[in-house]
Formats: C-alpha cells, structure tokens, sequence
C-alpha cells in the first residue's frame, strides 16, 4: 500500500417492494411443487442480493446450479427423517445419529462456505474459500468442547478463532484473504454484552419494586410477588435479545472487517450498534404485526444497513486491475471442482 | 442491433469495453479493435430478475455486462433462452399476481398440512416394515408406562378370561390383524382404550369395570383393531413427523416462516385420529361384530356409557399412541350408526 488509497462504498439497490413480489412467488412456486422449487427460489433470492450489491458500479453475482442445492437438501431431508423416525423406535440410534452429526459439523460448515464461496462471483472472477479441514475440526469440535468444560471463559477466544477462520480463508481470483484481528476485543465485547443483559434485568425488577412498592428482602412476599419479578425478568431478558445481538453483531462486524486484508484491499465498516438495534427491533416488531409479510422487506433493510456501512479500502487508481484468476486453467465455469460432495449444505 | 458492454475476461478483474452484435451463426464481439465469433451454443444470458443487470455468459468464463438491457432480452430471444425463468419473471413483476400467490400459499399451506400430507402418510406408511412398526408401538407403551400407567389391578384370570374371548372371535372371524392385549391402570385418562402401532391393544381397568357385557368390551377391541389393521397409529405419526420436515425443507428458504409456523401443523395433527379414521375403526367393528355374531349395539352401550361419563374430557394419546374417544364430537352420530343396525346377520 504505497500509493494513496481511497474508500469505494459498497452500495445496496435492492428494493422492499420488488424483493416481496419475488419471495411470495418464490413461497408459492415452493409449495405447489412440493419443495422441488425451494432450490431455485434460493437461486433467484441470492442472485437479487449479490445483484444488487455494487462495488464501484460493478455488481456481485451468484452462479449455483439449482441441482446441487436439490441435492443438498435431498440429503438433509434423509437425514432428519432418519433421525426423527430413529428417536420414536430406536431411541440408541438417534444417540448415535446426533453424535455423528455433531461429528460432521466442522466438514459441514467448510463445505457449506465453500459452495457459497464458489458460487459467488464479482467483475467474472470467482470467489473461493479454502479454510483447512484440520483447523476446522480444532474450532468447531475442539475449541466448542473446551467451551463447555471451561463452562463459556474460553467461548470468546473460540468465537475469535471462528472469526479468524472464516474472514482469513476466503479468496477472489489470486487474492487470499487474511485476518489480523485480536482476541482481547472479543472478550470485551462479550462482558459488554453479558452486562447489558443483567442491567436490562435489573432495571426490570428495579422497576417493578417502584411501581409496586413491594418490599423484597425484608420478609416473604410470597408466591404471587415471586411469580412477578420471575416474569418481569423474564420478560427484560426476552426485550434484551435483540439490543444484545444488535450490539454483539455490530462489534463483531467492525472487529471482523478492521481485520481483513483482500491483497492490497482493506475493508472500512461504519456498522453502529445502535443502527443495528434499532433494525433488529423495527424489524421484530413489523414481523409480528403483519404476520411476518413484512420478512421481505426485512431482508432488504438488513441488506441496507450491512451494505451501505461498509466500504473497501483501494488504490486511487480504481479496482479495475484488482485480481487475475489463480491460475490460466482455472475458468469461471466452475465445471472443476464439481465432485459428489458439491451439494450445498448450508442448511441454515 | 450493437451495442456496447462491460467485457469481464474470467481471467483478471479489469473491465473492457466490448461492442456486442450478432448475426445467423453466433455473437460478434469486439474489443480492442479486435473481432471474434462466438457461436450460440457458447452463449447464456441470465434470466430476468426484477431490475437486476441481466449478465451475457461466454463459455470461455467470460462476462458483458450490459446497462442495455433491450439488447439482452432480444439476445435471450434469439437464443430461445430463458423461457421458463421469464414466465417466472412475469409472475414476479405484478402486485395483483402477488396478491394472488399469498392467497394460493395460504390456501396451500393450510390444505396440504389439513389433507395433503396425512395423504401422503397413508402412501407412505406401506413402506414401513412391520417390525419397524412393533418398535414404535413398543416404544409408545413403555413411555406410556413411565409417565401414565400403571400395573393392572385386575386378577391374571380375568386378563386371560378376556384374551381368550377375543382370540376366540378371532378365529371365527379369521381376518384379525396380529394383536396382543394388554391391561393398564390408565390413572387420568380413565376409562379408555388404545391401539397403538404394531398391534398392541391396552384396555383400562376402569373400562374393564364399566363394561355390563364382555361382549362390550369385545366391540371396543374390534374398533382398536380397525386402527391396527389400518396402521393408524403409524399413519399419524408419519403425518407429524412429516408435516415438519417437509414445511421445514419447503420453507426453509422464505426464512422465519418455517420457524414460526413449525409447531403449528404438529398441533394440528396431533388431536388424536382424524375423523375418517374412527369411522373406518367403526366400520371395521361393524363388520367384525356381524362376523362374530355379536349384537352391535353391544358398542353403542358402551360408547354412550362412556360418553355420559366423559362430559367433554379431552383424551389425547402419546408417543404414537391415540385413545378410543379423542376430540371428535360426533359420539351421538356413532352411537346411532350402531343401534340402527341393530340386526344381527342370519345364520348366528
């Protein structure tokens, strides 16, 4: 980075009305072919997004083959069956089934990123990401395990590391992608996080004690009084969900982005956590008022808020000589790294 | 009809201007002052979606973008591309067509979790091997066992006394499915019977004590075992796994409405037995009954006993296992059915 660099914006275009006129037909098409659509319905719902997502006037693309996500989800579908079937006749096996599946994970999550990794593509060239089986397998069994026995202390260094997996293994033509984040703001963000939550329980019961005047450590209550502040804590921990993601999310986002080199590109992210929050709730609120026909336009303001926050970091001179594909046999086609496993297995 | 495009090359990232145009045998494209022919079959444009940038696919991994978005329409034209992905388009493109394909999803939805997929289940339940069958019933009763019943109070000469009057029916009637009756003290849900999957008939004490005619109980065995003979119990199972699986796959790309509406088709088809399923259970009796030359008001004694008793108790099964007398109110019309037939066939 020698020469002068400049933010070029990411830009989002896509529109709340025209995206739920896709996803109603996308719902109905789903469900007069029994599922079999599903499949081209996330086609369509991808490619809007990465269509409309531009970076210096040229916009993003997504190439899957309808087919493979079939495929993918065919082997869910199986799965799922066997184990629902599995827990009412063979309650062992469903054990097993569980445990295999847990065992899986990591080769999942690796493969699901890498189908929609493949499948992405910007200004012809494919993106790619080639994180490693092993230290997959070290994040998600390993460092997942030792969470549970560290009971959550060591849950922030692990959500680092998956962090650093995930924002570090990507690549776009030649350039590989690293991640130079550290593990302290992590922590931080957390204790943030876990301390929003208690005040936000707190201030509840606090709350409660005013209004009703009800004296609680002096003598019993009783059951009633009991009963209240359990709901009132209950209710404060539901209504903070969504300011602790919208916070946890935001940060993450920075840290993630702060963090990450493309080549010589860099990433400048704006994401608030008090946009974010205030997005989480609107969009909360609007789904339960319009029994969730809002969802569509939802996606879009999402899209908006992570999009329009967020730019690259690039030469003066333009992105237009940015990358070159890793090698002259590697075509934009993708025909070569179809295998058996190229299903897409991203579930979520 | 030229005109001009973004050329993406598949090989670096830097765009060039490209004049587009093509004749009988294929695309003129230049760039650079340079012209090449590529024929048709090497050609792919993307399918319309909204205002998105329809992309010109080369097979050698190339890409034009076009802001001409005439030309490519009229290029998918010439190519007879795109057929399929433009009705679908049309569809996307209108309000009122939206409008529509709620009111279809919503129809859908409710009429194929209502019918469709029990449907289904029926068909499906064929492929379901009989011991795979004998577990789920196994494993029905020994839940049952754990959170509902307990041992029978009723002396082992009685059990056999009963056994040994419906194996005796059995062999008259000589089209019993494979059965094994059981006595459990039912605890809450009282005087009751259930048929669970595999053959399994469980009579309660209570039931037991209620009937003023073994022949009742009799008539109250040949309705379990219409459930029996037509694998109800499996078929209702099958259903509500089913139910969330599929909305599950079918959905689960619309994104929160899987979530939200997951538990909804369990409810809905987990009230016990469907109607039409007691009325075969009551055919099946019928027939039996006259087989076995017994009276059939012999059931509607029983069921009006049972009924009076009842007073709007609602009975409802577990782990695979549904009672005589669920949610359905239609016990008069049952009752009747059985005393108008009140003649028994000759030759008794």
């Amino acid at each position: 980075m020698s020469e002068q660099n400049r933010v070029y914006p990411l830009q989002f275009t896509g529109r709340g009305g025209e995206y739920f006129r896709i996803w109603i037909v996308n719902l109905a098409l789903s469900l007069l072919t029994l599922g079999i659509y599903s499949a081209w319905a996330k086609v369509r719902r991808k490619r809007y997004f990465n269509n409309h997502t531009l970076l210096d006037g040229h916009h993003f693309d997504y190439l899957a083959d309808p087919i493979a996500i079939i495929k993918g989800r065919a082997i869910a579908f199986v799965c799922m069956l066997a184990y629902v079937l599995a827990q009412n006749v063979y309650p062992l096996i469903s054990a097993i089934l569980l445990l295999l599946f847990f065992i899986a994970t990591p080769w999942i999550v690796v493969r699901a990123l890498q189908f929609n990794a493949r499948n992405s593509s910007h200004r012809g060239l494919r993106f790619d990401f080639q994180g490693d089986m092993a230290e997959s397998y070290r994040i998600f069994l390993g460092l997942a395990l030792l969470s549970m026995l560290t009971l959550g202390l060591s849950a922030p260094y692990a959500f680092y590391r998956k962090t650093a997996f995930i924002a570090g293994n990507h690549v776009y033509g030649n350039l590989h992608s690293s991640f130079q984040g550290r593990v302290w703001p992590f922590y931080r963000i957390v204790l943030v996080a876990i301390a929003i939550l208690f005040a936000s329980i707190v201030l509840a019961l606090a709350g409660v004690i005013a209004v009703a005047g009800m004296p609680v450590f002096s003598h019993p209550a009783g059951i009633g009084a009991f009963v209240i502040y359990l709901m009132a804590a209950l209710m404060a921990f539901y209504a903070a969900i969504p300011i602790v993601a919208g916070y946890f999310n935001a940060r993450v986002a920075r840290q993630m982005f702060s963090g990450t080199q493309f080549g010589e590109l860099g990433f400048a992210s704006r994401h608030q956590a008090r946009g974010l929050i205030w997005l989480y709730v609107s969009n909360l609120i609007l789904i339960a008022l319009t029994l969730g026909l809002f969802i569509p336009w939802a996606q879009v303001r999402s899209a908006r808020f992570w999009l329009d926050n967020l730019g690259v970091i690039g030469p003066e001179r333009g992105l237009d000589g940015i990358a070159a594909a890793a090698g002259e046999g590697l075509s934009a086609t993708g025909s070569e790294m179809a295998d058996v496993f190229d299903v897409d297995l991203g579930i979520a | 009809m030229a005109f001009a495009a973004d050329y993406f090359d598949g090989r670096a990232s830097g765009a060039k201007l490209a004049l587009v145009d093509w004749d009988a045998d294929g695309l003129l494209l230049t760039v650079e002052g340079e012209t090449r022919r590529v024929p048709f079959a090497d050609v792919r444009v993307g399918d319309r979606l909204g205002r998105a940038l329809r992309v010109i696919y080369l097979a050698n991994a190339g890409e034009l973008h076009s802001e001409n978005q005439a030309a490519a329409d009229a290029l998918a034209q010439r190519l007879g591309q795109g057929r399929l992905g433009g009705r679908v388009f049309r569809l996307e493109s209108r309000y009122s067509l939206a409008v529509l394909a709620l009111l279809f999803s919503a129809l859908v939805g409710w009429a194929g979790v209502r019918h469709g997929i029990p449907v289904l289940a029926g068909y499906a339940v064929q492929f379901v091997p009989a011991t795979l069958e004998a577990r789920l019933g196994e494993h029905g009763l020994s839940a049952l066992d754990d959170l509902m019943f307990q041992p029978s109070r009723l002396s082992a000469q009685r059990q056999a006394q009963l056994r040994q009057r419906l194996a005796a029916l059995c062999r008259k009637t000589g089209d019993c499915p494979p059965w094994r009756l059981e006595f459990r003290d039912g605890k809450q849900i009282g005087a009751n019977a259930l048929a669970l999957p595999g053959g399994t008939l469980v009579l309660t004490d209570a039931i037991v004590s209620m009937a003023r005619h073994d022949d009742e109980l009799m008539a109250v065995a040949a309705h379990e075992l219409g459930h029996v003979r037509y694998r109800h119990g499996l078929r209702q199972a099958l259903a509500g796994a089913g139910a969330v699986l599929l909305l599950e796959v079918m959905l689960g790309d619309v994104g929160g409405i899987a979530d939200l509406s997951g538990g909804i088709p369990a409810l809905l088809l987990q009230t016990g037995y469907t109607r039409d399923m007691e009325e075969e259970a009551d055919t099946h009796a019928m027939v039996f009954m006259r087989r076995a030359c017994l009276p059939p008001h012999r059931f509607a004694d029983i069921l009006s006993r049972l009924d009076g008793g009842r007073a709007g108790k609602a009975d409802q099964g577990e782990g695979g296992a549904f009672a005589l007398f669920s949610t359905h109110p239609a016990t008069p019309q049952r009752i009747k059915a059985f005393q108008r037939r009140e003649l028994v066939t000759s030759g008794c």
